[in-house]
């Protein structure tokens, strides 16, 4: 399922709440890297990727949380760049799911102080 | 105006290069047939096996239109396909794919399709892309179904030719790491000529072990490396040992052709020897890699060398040495740099004092017989891992030839003069027992080992030649009967060919042996015949064929204390705590350069060889360096100190390192101008 809101990101087709800070760094990635004898490193642009990141929430329902949890292994993560496109990226879950507090709010059970890390898989050579 | 290379270097941060590496997996004229096409095709002959035959320019409303220029006709299922009317091929509906399948009557290791309109060619789960109109790909099956794609849906696909073979094409989309290793040895004790090695992995999507399996060994494989606009010289590598596939990762391992050297001179690679002109070593061999295909140059001829005069040329080459020694020897010792004035031949031109010959392949193969000027520059800031190593020092180089015999019957790579008969006249013996006279004809020896003891003063006596050749086995049979009369044998001589040389050109071409054959009673070897024993003594000595009794030459050469005897040359010097080094071996014969009745001029070789490798430095070393530096082991660069000093420096080996997308150099150097 493609994204539909910007607010919204999306792992593996399910929509789940965009974090609040979350904001992809990219990277350049380096290749043939060496220091010279005068201590500057030399090497290849090869290209870039994002850069790991950090997800956190105030609060998300168990739904959701659910979707996090269940992150195995290669997941797609289709976000909004900053260029105002709808990205699609390999990732995968680099950590636990914290999950803080619990609280029902209107029947529904939702978690607060919610984060894991991830780590973006792909590179770009553009 | 700096190359885009040249541009990329100077920066800390470059763009990767691009790396391209091609094997053409050979044909094994395999017959095909086609299928499959039929209900898939607007029009089909499946005439795919003709490549010369023109494609009929078809009438057509859809697709490519039609000609207006008269050369399109209408479809007529009843006009055969010939080279005169052309062919069909197989065209599919506009924008819809295509199926054929090709079956062989063996394995097909690969394809080439030429095709328009198709973007890409699917077969057995993989896909490859129609480039320049053709395509390229694996097989290893004797049946192949491939489906074509169009490239637009407007377009129609045309499958125009099928032929076996294939290109396997690595570039920095599925490789994995690639390591050049170019090397040459500039070592001072016995070098010797070492092959450069390419070492491949690479990642495919589609199962290719079939076809893997069956490359051969030597299959050509050509590394480029650089920028779209500014790529390497093509380095060309054969495939050494199995091409091994595993978990989807290829594998291959290639070397120079360095490993086509390892054999002995064959007299096919001299069969087109001419001029008047006394070849030097290294042009005769420079003639043979050209023959082999492995230079293009012209070898470097200096007129000055020229002994006019006499259409006449005779080249030894010794046996039992492999080419690629005789190379590694002469890239060792033959450099001759600004030899003193009292050491040329009046014939020789005075500005001709400088002659080097140094060959390196690295897949590249260059023949170099100039000095290295060093113009490029390399600074010590951009290295990393820069190490320094000082060997011991050489005081003393003793060369002893080999075999050392009372006459220095050394086995040797000579390049002799022959300008005239000796005394009387000396004849060629032919298999069929007809002489034919020296006069006028061009000559070419393979010569081994001299008789090793051919006593002046005793007539008759020979010994027996190479073991196990037996002489006097042979020579009981014609039974001679006195000195004016006897066949005496020079050497393990064998002719190669006669033929006159007019004007500088070999005419008449009578070969006697088109092959090194093994010494037998039927296939003798060339004899000469001399009319008498003491003119054979002449001409050997004349020669340079044998010794005389006296110590030749003790002296200095540019500072370097020279003593040559009869069984060895020595050349020291003054350092002190330095080692002392004895060569021996088969090469480095006296008539190499001058090869002439003066003493001094023969013997110029090899001492003035071995005082060139007693001034070589003892210092050598090793750095990290960004990039291809764009060179060739041997070459001189000017080696950029953080101190500010500049030292001139020769690279020993080049390690070219792509992995990971980037590329680093590790390079070798010995100091000074090798």
């Amino acid at each position: 399922m493609a994204l539909t809101n910007q607010n919204y990101i999306a792992i593996d087709g399910h929509e789940i709440l965009r974090p609040p800070t979350f904001a992809p760094q990219m990277q350049d990635i380096y290749a043939g890297e060496y220091t010279t004898c005068t201590g500057k490193i030399v090497g290849d642009r090869i290209g870039w990727k994002y850069a790991d990141a950090t997800m956190t929430w105030d609060a998300l329902p168990q739904s959701m949380v659910d979707y996090l949890i269940g992150m195995s292994g290669e997941c797609t993560l289709e976000f909004v760049a900053p260029d105002g496109t709808i990205t699609s990226e390999t990732v995968i879950r680099d950590s636990v799911v914290q999950l803080q507090n619990r609280n029902t709010i209107r029947g529904e059970v939702w978690w607060r102080n919610v984060s894991l890390e991830l780590r973006f898989i792909n590179a770009h050579h553009d | 105006m700096p190359t885009t290379i040249d541009i990329e270097n100077a920066k800390q941060i470059r763009q990767p290069m691009d790396v391209l590496i091609t094997m053409q997996v050979p044909d094994d004229d395999i017959s095909l047939t086609f299928s499959g096409y039929t209900s898939t095709a607007k029009v089909a002959d499946g005439v795919l096996a003709q490549k010369s035959w023109p494609m009929r320019t078809l009438a057509d409303l859809q697709g490519d239109g039609f000609s207006l220029g008269g050369s399109a006709v209408l479809y007529d299922p009843s006009t055969s396909a010939s080279a005169a009317d052309g062919k069909l091929g197989v065209r599919g509906n506009v924008g819809q794919p295509v199926s054929l399948t090709v079956t062989g009557d063996q394995m097909i290791t690969g394809l080439t399709l030429l095709v328009t309109g198709a973007e890409s060619v699917t077969y057995n789960g993989g896909t490859h892309e129609v480039n320049a109109g053709r395509v390229s790909f694996l097989v290893g099956a004797t049946s192949a179904p491939l489906t074509l794609t169009p490239s637009a849906a407007d377009t129609r696909i045309q499958v125009s030719y099928v032929e076996t073979g294939s290109e396997i094409r690595i570039t920095n989309e599925n490789l994995i790491s690639c390591v050049v290793s170019l090397r040459s040895d500039l070592s001072v004790v016995d070098p010797t000529l070492p092959e450069s090695e390419l070492n491949i992995e690479a990642y495919n999507d589609v199962d290719i072990s079939a076809a893997v399996a069956n490359i051969p060994e030597d299959t050509p494989i050509v590394y480029r490396a650089g920028y779209d606009s500014n790529m390497s010289a093509e380095r060309r590598f054969y495939v050494s040992g199995q091409v091994t596939w595993a978990d989807n990762v290829l594998s291959i391992h290639a070397v120079d052709a360095v490993h086509f050297l390892d054999t002995e001179l064959s007299p096919a690679y001299l069969t087109d020897l001419y001029s008047d002109t006394p070849e030097l070593a290294p042009l005769v061999v420079m003639r043979v890699l050209r023959k082999m295909g492995l230079i293009s140059s012209t070898p470097y001829n200096p007129a000055s060398l020229k002994k006019g005069g006499a259409n006449k040329e005779v080249v030894f080459i010794p046996k039992g040495v492999t080419l690629r020694e005789i190379i590694a020897e002469l890239s060792n010792v033959f450099r001759f740099r600004d030899i003193p004035a009292a050491y040329l031949r009046s014939e020789i031109d005075q500005n001709k004092r400088n002659y080097v010959f140094s060959y390196v392949d690295a897949g590249e193969p260059r023949v170099m017989t100039t000095n290295p000027s060093g113009s490029r520059i390399i600074k010590e800031e951009d290295c990393a891992d820069i190490k320094k190593q000082i060997e011991q020092p050489i005081s003393k180089i003793t060369y002893k030839r080999n075999p050392v015999t009372s006459f220095n019957g050394e086995v040797g790579l000579y390049s002799v003069l022959y300008d005239g008969v000796p005394s009387g006249s000396a004849q060629i013996l032919k298999d069929n027992g007809v002489f034919l006279s020296l006069d006028d004809y061009v000559f070419c020896f393979l010569i081994g080992q001299k008789s090793d003891e051919i006593d002046p003063t005793s007539s008759y006596k020979y010994e027996p030649l190479v073991p196990p050749y037996n002489l006097g086995q042979y020579v009981t049979t014609p039974s001679f009967s006195n000195a004016t009369d006897l066949l005496y044998g020079v050497s393990d001589v064998y002719p190669v060919f006669t033929g006159d040389t007019k004007n500088g050109e070999l005419r008449n071409e009578n070969p006697i042996y088109s092959q090194v054959v093994p010494w037998t009673v039927r296939y003798d070897t060339a004899w000469f015949r001399w009319t008498s024993l003491t003119a054979l003594w002449n001409w050997l000595t004349s020669r340079g064929f044998v010794g005389k009794d006296d110590t030749y030459f003790s002296t200095d050469i540019i500072g370097y204390k020279l003593n040559i005897e009869e069984s060895e040359v020595t050349v020291s010097n003054n350092v002190n705590n330095g080692r002392e080094v004895v060569l021996s071996g088969p090469l480095m014969g006296r008539s190499f350069f001058w090869s002439s009745e003066t003493s001094r001029g023969e013997e110029a070789f090899p001492a003035y060889g071995l005082a060139e490798m007693l001034k070589r430095s003892n210092i050598t070393g090793s750095f990290t360096w960004k990039g291809d530096p764009r060179m060739q082991p041997r070459d001189v660069v000017n080696f950029h100190r953080l101190d500010g000093t500049v030292e001139k420096i020769t690279i020993e080996t080049i390690t070219l390192k792509h992995e990971g997308g980037g590329t680093t150099a590790e390079i070798t150097y010995r100091k000074g101008v090798v």
